[in-house]
């Protein structure tokens, strides 16, 4: 893969940075840092919606990643070790906080004012074409934790319902029915920004 | 097949598809049309959503200490030699990339000017108005057209670590894609805090850049 050839500072390749540190040489810890660190970051901060916490998560994530580069095997891209790596973490920091995870269905559940709503009403403009990365990302963040997890793991991760279920414990079904519930809340906040917009203006 | 019906299916319609009395549904009622398309183009702007913030210098800091605490690295000379993750700019490499420098500062300058004027006098002009709604697809990172600083940064690459220079491109679309979303938004509204924040990142971001084509050269 593009992965092990991938320049990872001056003179040092990702995957010989990968080795080194294995051996625990300590620039090799630096410069995966500074190859992935944006990636992490943006992954929890997405996910929980504070930069603090965003950044207690990547210190925790790394930390991790380096406790246990001995055992990377190269079986799958680094890349790919260390996102799933940090999705864990998030999602184990999640649990300590008590916040609603998938497989407990119910607890998932928004209250029933956060929920979607059917929309058999007057039509409205449709979104295409009047949201731009700064409104989606904060419709994104103002997304009930439970929802959030969901479309950021699948839409913008680009994981796979089977992937996200075994990473949350809970059934393919249930993912799928989140992620749909996640869509039609965002798109609820998404026309609510745009609404709120074109009244200031 | 009514609303009710349909909307009840809507998961599985989004995810693959609808049959043919779905698909008849969909071409008779404007407001399950409506908010399929709009359920679509959700899912596939999050597609866009790419690793735009970097953390701040505290996280590394944090994980050096932790390192260092925990023994788990090895001290290349007797000493542990750790840099920031940032490039570190030796006075030969800032003789050496002087000029890029020079237009890193008065970039972040300029930016500053740029606030200032948003904040205190200018209105939001017409053309500004109406390009905030440009779509998420407008600014996706593609071979955009670049301006002559920008071009003078990757030329300095291209001289110095022609197999870097695709992803200098890619990152560069990607930061001006950015730079312009939050410029639309502070034009907009200039007392959006969190919109100046976004452009403020933007641009250290792409001064970042500057200085990491500007290492480069020094190499």
């Amino acid at each position: 893969m593009a992965q092990a050839k991938k320049s990872a500072g001056p003179g040092i390749a990702e995957a010989e940075a990968i080795e080194r540190a294995k051996q625990g040489d300590a620039e090799s810890f630096e410069v995966l840092y500074a190859l992935h660190k944006r990636r992490v970051y943006s992954l929890c901060l997405r996910m929980t919606g504070n930069t603090a916490e965003a950044e207690d998560l990547t210190q925790e994530a790394f930390l991790q990643l380096y406790r246990k580069i001995a055992t990377f095997r190269g079986e799958s891209a680094f890349s790919t070790w260390l996102h799933r790596l940090s999705v864990n973490v998030v999602l184990m920091h999640l649990r300590k906080k008590g916040l609603p995870e998938v497989s407990l269905e119910e607890s998932l559940e928004p209250q029933q004012e956060d929920g979607p709503r059917r929309d058999f009403g007057a039509r409205d403009n449709v979104l295409a074409g009047s949201i731009d990365r700064l409104n989606l990302q904060r419709a994104i963040a103002g997304l009930p934790p439970g929802y959030r997890v969901i479309f950021v793991l699948h839409d913008v991760e680009g994981y796979e319902h089977n992937e996200i279920a075994e990473m949350m414990g809970c059934s393919i079904g249930n993912s799928k029915s989140q992620l749909h519930k996640a869509r039609m809340k965002l798109r609820d906040l998404l026309r609510v920004n745009r609404a709120e917009k074109a009244i200031r203006h | 097949m009514n609303c009710a019906e349909f909307q009840r299916l809507l998961p599985n319609i989004i995810e693959s598809g609808g049959n043919a009395e779905e698909e008849a549904h969909l071409r008779s009622c404007a407001v399950c049309s409506d908010l399929v398309q709009d359920l679509r183009y959700i899912a596939e702007a999050g597609k866009l959503l790419l690793p735009m913030q970097d953390p701040s210098p505290r996280v590394w800091n944090g994980i050096r200490g932790a390192l260092e605490r925990e023994g788990l690295v090895r001290p290349p000379a007797g000493t542990v030699r750790f840099r920031p993750p940032a490039a570190v700019l030796s006075p030969r490499r800032w003789a050496t990339g002087g000029s890029l420098l020079a237009f890193a500062a008065m970039l972040l300058f300029a930016i500053s000017v740029i606030w200032f004027r948003n904040n205190s006098t200018r209105p939001a002009s017409p053309t500004l108005t109406a390009s905030v709604s440009a779509p998420v697809a407008a600014s996706v990172p593609s071979a955009a057209p670049v301006d002559e600083d920008d071009a003078q940064m990757l030329s300095v690459v291209q001289q110095t670590s022609p197999a870097e220079l695709a992803s200098y491109r890619e990152n560069l679309d990607t930061v001006n894609a950015y730079i312009r979303d939050a410029r639309r938004t502070v034009e907009q509204d200039p007392t959006d805090m969190g919109a100046r924040g976004h452009l403020i990142r933007a641009y250290d971001q792409k001064a970042l850049l500057y200085e990491m084509a500007m290492y480069r050269s020094g190499e």
